[in-house]
């Protein structure tokens, strides 16, 4: 599955190769008009990047990181100004008239964008998209655009790209609607390629590939690329020279060793410290005091399966979509365990099952001792004063209506609707407290406050009542990194506290280290293995485990682009036509005849760990 | 990205109000629309004249101040201005009144609909397509046929039972994007029973667009009103109503225009503030007018 | 698509069906018969005219000869109008109405997309002043406000157009012109909201920064996403304008199937009206499953329910 296809290479340029940099921009800044007058977005800019050559731009959101090479090829809002000066191939950018920066843009500079779902024009097929900007820069006839976006798209490695050329991009995956935009960045043959947060959206395995992706078109074209992120970690693999932004400055820039391994400026050492510290080892699992003594479980799910009707036929559903298969899973009191898939492997769907949010199609749900599937409607609600759980959009998962006291009093209200209003008040701000919220805050409705403020709300409302399991559906994914790691932080210190059980969902193997004790790692909704952290970590057993490890990214400029260069091709297969025998075997590099043939058993030594593969001994 | 908290979706009635005040024509629009109303109050107190009183000394004339009808008279020597206020008197509460029983029938049905879902949503939903797919007014014109012409009341309820469609339909497609948000997943999970999702998490998030909505029905059924009349379904003579008032106005236009230009031109400032008010509303709760 | 227009047409035949029941519960039972307005007829007359218009037969069988009577355009005498069948009067009346109906559409559609999309693409805080207070004229004005107002300028002032009736197409100028004239203002106002709205998006962003050139990233790219809803909106423009015409009809004197709907109703004319309810409702169904076909067509998105 790792072929690396070389296609041939398209048309050669013979343009000169300029010794100098493609591209260099001298004390930019970009100032917005509003109605409270000019804001600045970025002030004294100064970069430049050579072919062959790989700049990453890294900064938190808001930085102005992107505005900045918008200003470059002219793409800024109506009311944005750009001053300064911004060369290509010695050529001054800013003030150019359309037409020429048409013909700049494209041919001369390619650029990706981030969320291909949005980037992409939903009512052309993907083969149009990229003919047309072959025909707009070149004089092929429509035969000859369509031969060659054919080639692009083999290079940028879409699978069956015979027929993806006549697909719409809402019919494709996040991945591939990605290498699509890369493809049509290509069909131009730029000198220079910007990838504007090419990864954010997508899984960390997806995520691994683009990167490599992107490491081996800018090495094969000469091409230089510039790469926008605010993932510091990830940018290791590819680049070679690395800026530092912070609220419009550049505060840094050196080579990548220079900035990832000696950083001079304390904000980049803070950035590099929150990754090492928020992919640390947790105390949680060095730490056996905290989890209750062994008995019985408090939570287990039995044959678990949760399947969708999908689509509509005469008579029903046309199709089932198992979302989840035959989990089995046992939380003991005071547990914390990680649930970790990419996008499609039912994550989400488990942890809505295990609190009785959805109805199981089969197997049963028991919390401490009760069938949550047998309960009546009135008992249910009333245990759900143990169950609680954070969602990962948290500005989202609060009513904008009510304010931050109403919004954690809530479940005072359902539960405990005979406190009366003093010890309500009391309540409310002891939870404010715990959560590290100014208790001022507390008039605030939800869009006043941050993204971060907006989950330790949510937080606080669940933990109010003290609950016995706390669910975690992805609560990271969308907030910066320094934020990521308060989150973590608090959420470990209240499973301290209190005692209660864990269940934490996520895409990024890194995250759950921190927190949980033992991991299960899903695939298509089937568990691939189940392990205490730390011996995941160590030496995983199941080869997917392993995947998600290596597409970990890792801060260091001297392992990272060796791992990149090993990461393997693939996506998650349909769930609507799973592969036969074990799901994983179209992306494992070690599947045998036996894996097409049955599925694996789940092989459990006894000690509550587990791996569902053949040849896991010999591997 | 935790992007600044300022991107949400509805905005709230602090911040909407605030932009409300600050919308100069908005403000206008209000002023206009109450002073037509207060008009409207005291309409049978403004003049000496009453709506069917034939002033035969008058006929037919013109508008002038100095004279004893401020807008002139029609070829039966009524008066112009209490006949045009009184029109709008009755123009203005049948609206309002069926405009209220057009919102409440719509928003129950829509909320009911949408909450409901599976089935219930289906057949309720098709009701509302099987009369959305008649032109509002034939099911009026046929509901008048029916009953018995000029009775206020059956204008009363034609007008207010085909104006809950698209109320029904709005408020049906708000709970359902309300549904999938996450806030009402977290009360489910919190325990909060249907009911009480019902009435403290959804309506509260419907409120915005029914007050628009509201506004924006007064003048439509306005319009109903005054197409009935003037086709001569609606309100029978002698009893005004813009609608009729229009019409006769019509007839006389080459003799006597301000019979037209008059209750046409109340006609046209009342459903232009209206609107510009709707709009403005509107706008004020658009959160991406930010 | 095929099997969005195959369901669409099933969805439409228990609505048709509907309309079709109620015209005819409406037309046997209301109050006010076919002979109740005459002078007292004797028992015998009044017996052999009930048999000569099936009257004395039971109701199912009467729904069975008045379906069947529809689907040959059969829609049974006129009560008022003695020497025409309803069927007669409509089809005298229908190709005028149709006419203006379409004349009126296609110019609200070219005038109020033109209006719209350029204030969109040169916007300036005045042109938005100025599309704002139009259209909102536009739209509140009612038909029956601006029909004699423009009939007075144009027919009685300056003379350059007649005022009633019907002889030429001369005739239909000021009834076109104040049908569109509320449709075109809402259109004009949509496609604006549009198209902005389009423009800001990324990807209108993206394949402009892929060097296409304005004029084809507005053609290719952003045209179509801004005139979805404007396709959407046929369905209810389309309703706007049968029922603007019944009105029009009636302000400038023109025999369409307008007047005698509006006639009809005043004189209890049951079998007219609802003849009239039905080949309407039919209508309305036919030309909002085209919109729903169209929308679907340039829709890829839309069609995967």
């Amino acid at each position: 599955m790792s072929a690396s296809l070389h296609a041939r290479s398209m048309s050669t340029s013979g343009e000169e190769a300029a010794a100098g940099s493609v591209l260099s921009l001298d004390r930019l800044g970009v100032t917005f008009d509003t109605p409270a007058g000019p804001v600045t977005a970025a002030q004294d800019v100064t970069l430049a990047v050579a072919r062959g050559e790989c700049l990453a731009v890294v900064g938190e959101s808001g930085a102005g990181k992107s505005q900045v090479f918008l200003a470059v090829i002219g793409l800024l809002a109506a009311n944005g100004h750009a001053h300064g000066s911004a060369r290509f191939g010695g050529r001054q950018l800013l003030g150019l008239p359309p037409a020429e920066l048409d013909r700049v843009r494209g041919a001369g500079i390619g650029m990706v964008f981030q969320d291909p779902s949005l980037s992409l024009t939903p009512h052309l097929t993907v083969g149009a998209q990229i003919a047309e900007v072959v025909r707009r820069h070149s004089h092929a006839s429509a035969a000859e655009a369509r031969r060659r976006a054919l080639a692009l798209l083999e290079r940028v490695h879409v699978t069956d790209p015979a027929r993806r050329l006549a697909q719409f991009p809402h019919e494709l995956s996040g991945g591939m609607r990605q290498r699509v935009m890369i493809a049509i960045a290509l069909a131009s043959d730029p000198q220079l390629l910007i990838a504007d947060e090419p990864t954010t959206s997508l899984d960390v395995t997806i995520q691994a590939q683009i990167l490599a992706l992107l490491a081996e078109l800018m090495r094969e074209r000469a091409m230089a690329l510039v790469l926008i992120t605010h993932d510091i970690a990830a940018v290791a693999g590819v680049a070679d020279r690395v800026a530092v932004m912070r609220q419009g400055r550049v505060v840094e820039t050196g080579t990548a060793a220079a900035v990832l391994k000696s950083p001079r400026e304390p904000y980049t050492r803070g950035l590099l410290e929150t990754v090492a510290l928020l992919e640390a080892r947790g105390t949680a699992a060095a730490a056996p005091g905290v989890s209750a003594p062994r008995g019985a479980p408090a939570l287990a799910l039995t044959d678990l399966s949760v399947s969708y009707g999908v689509g509509r036929g005469w008579l029903g559903p046309r199709a089932h979509l198992a979302a989840v298969s035959a989990v089995n899973l046992e939380l003991r009191a005071g547990e914390s365990l990680g649930i970790v898939g990419e996008s499609g492997s039912g994550k989400t769907t488990l942890a809505r099952a295990a609190l009785a949010l959805l109805r199981p199609s089969r197997g049963r749900v028991v919390w401490m001792g009760q069938d949550l599937g047998a309960l009546g409607r009135r008992e249910l609600r009333r245990l759900r004063r143990d169950l609680q759980i954070i969602f990962q959009d948290p500005p989202g998962s609060l009513d904008p209506r009510m304010t931050v006291a109403q919004l954690i009093g809530e479940p005072l209200r359902v539960h405990a609707g005979t406190l009366a209003p003093s010890a309500r008040t009391n309540a409310v701000a002891a939870a404010l407290e715990r959560v590290g919220l100014a208790a001022e805050l507390a008039c605030h409705y939800p869009h006043q406050l941050s993204g971060g403020q907006c989950q330790r709300v949510a937080i606080a409302r669940a933990v109010i009542l003290e609950p016995r399991l706390l669910v975690c559906d992805e609560p990271l994914s969308a907030l910066d990194l320094p934020t990521q790691l308060q989150i973590v932080t608090l959420l470990a210190e209240l499973r301290r506290a209190t005692g209660m059980s864990l269940l934490f969902v996520s895409h990024n193997l890194a995250l759950v280290r921190r927190l949980c004790e033992r991991v299960l790692v899903l695939y298509l909704g089937r568990m691939m293995e189940l392990a205490p952290t730390e011996r995941l970590f160590e030496a995983a057993r199941h080869p997917y485990s392993r995947e998600l490890l290596g597409a970990i990214p890792s801060p260091d400029p001297d392992i990272q682009p060796a791992r990149l260069a090993r990461v393997r091709a693939g996506e998650p297969p349909s769930a609507l036509e799973p592969p036969s025998g074990c799901v994983y075997r179209t992306r494992c590099p070690h599947a045998v005849m036996v894996c097409a043939g049955q599925p694996p058993r789940w092989e459990d030594p006894g000690d509550g760990t587990g791996v569902a593969c053949h040849r896991w001994r010999e591997l | 990205m935790s992007d600044s908290a300022g991107a949400l979706t509805a905005g709230l009635w602090s911040d909407a109000s605030r932009r409300l005040r600050a919308d100069g024509r908005a403000a206008t629009a209000l002023g206009v629309v109450g002073a037509l109303a207060l008009l409207a109050v005291l309409a049978p107190w403004v003049s000496p004249w009453s709506y069917d009183s034939l002033d035969w000394q008058h006929l037919a004339q013109p508008p002038g101040f100095a004279r004893a009808h401020w807008l002139g008279t029609d070829r039966l020597g009524r008066d112009l201005l209490v006949r045009t206020l009184l029109g709008l008197r009755l123009s203005l509460s049948i609206s309002v009144l069926a405009g209220a029983l057009s919102l409440t029938i719509g928003v129950l049905w829509g909320a009911v609909a949408g909450l409901a879902g599976g089935r219930l949503d289906a057949w309720m939903m098709r009701f509302v397509d099987v009369l959305y797919s008649l032109p509002y007014l034939f099911v009026v014109i046929v509901v008048t046929t029916l009953f018995r012409r000029g009775s206020l009341a059956v204008l009363l309820v034609a007008l207010g039972a085909v104006g809950w469609l698209t109320t029904a339909r709005m408020v049906r497609a708000e709970t359902l994007a309300l549904k999938r948000r996450q806030f009402i997943e977290a009360a489910r999970a919190l325990g909060v029973t249907p009911a009480g999702i019902l009435l403290r998490h959804v309506v509260p998030n419907v409120l915005g667009q029914v007050a628009v909505y509201a506004t924006l029905i007064v003048p439509q059924m306005v319009l109903f009103e005054s197409f009935l009349s003037f086709l001569g379904l609606g309100v029978q003579e002698p009893r005004a109503s813009l609608g009729n008032l229009i019409y006769g106005g019509a007839q006389e236009m080459e003799s006597a225009p301000w019979m037209l230009l008059v209750p046409a031109g109340v006609l046209v400032v009342l459903l232009v503030c209206l609107n510009v008010l709707g709009d403005s509303l509107r706008d004020a709760f658009d959160p991406r007018e930010r | 698509m095929l099997k969005l227009a195959l369901r669409r047409i099933a969805g439409m035949i228990p609505t048709l069906l509907v309309i079709v029941t109620a015209s005819f519960a409406i037309i046997r039972l209301a109050p006010g018969g076919p002979f109740d307005q005459e002078q007292m007829l004797s028992a015998t007359v009044r017996a052999n005219l009930e048999r000569a218009y099936g009257l004395d037969q039971p109701l199912a069988v009467q729904y069975g000869r008045y379906l069947r009577g529809l689907l040959h355009g059969d829609f049974g005498p006129s009560l008022r109008q003695r020497d025409f069948t309803v069927g007669e009067l409509i089809r005298q009346g229908l190709p005028l109405s149709a006419t203006l109906g379409i004349a009126a559409t296609a110019l609200a559609a070219l005038l109020g997309v033109a209006a719209g999309a350029a204030a969109a693409l040169w916007r300036s805080a005045r042109t938005d002043l100025a599309l704002a207070a139009l259209t909102a004229l536009g739209i509140a004005l009612p038909s029956f406000v601006t029909g004699p107002l423009l009939a007075w300028v144009f027919g009685i002032r300056l003379h350059w157009l007649p005022v009633a009736g019907f002889g030429s197409p001369r005739y239909l100028v000021l009834p076109v012109l104040t049908l569109a004239l509320p449709v075109a203002a809402y259109l004009a106002r949509l496609t604006r909201t549009s198209l902005l709205e389009v423009l800001r998006q990324p990807f209108v962003r993206s394949a402009r920064a892929r060097g296409l050139g304005g004029l084809r990233v507005l053609w290719h790219h952003a045209l179509l996403p801004a005139l979805l809803p404007v396709v959407s909106y046929l369905g209810p423009a389309l309703a706007f304008v049968i029922t603007g015409s019944l009105v029009v009809e009636a302000v400038f004197g023109l025999p369409g199937t307008g007047r005698y709907l509006v006639q009809g109703a005043i004189e209890r004319d049951y079998p007219l009206v609802m003849g009239m309810v039905v080949v309407y409702g039919a209508l309305t169904l036919a030309l909002n499953f085209i919109a729903d076909l169209t929308y679907g067509w340039l829709d890829p998105g839309s069609r995967h329910e």
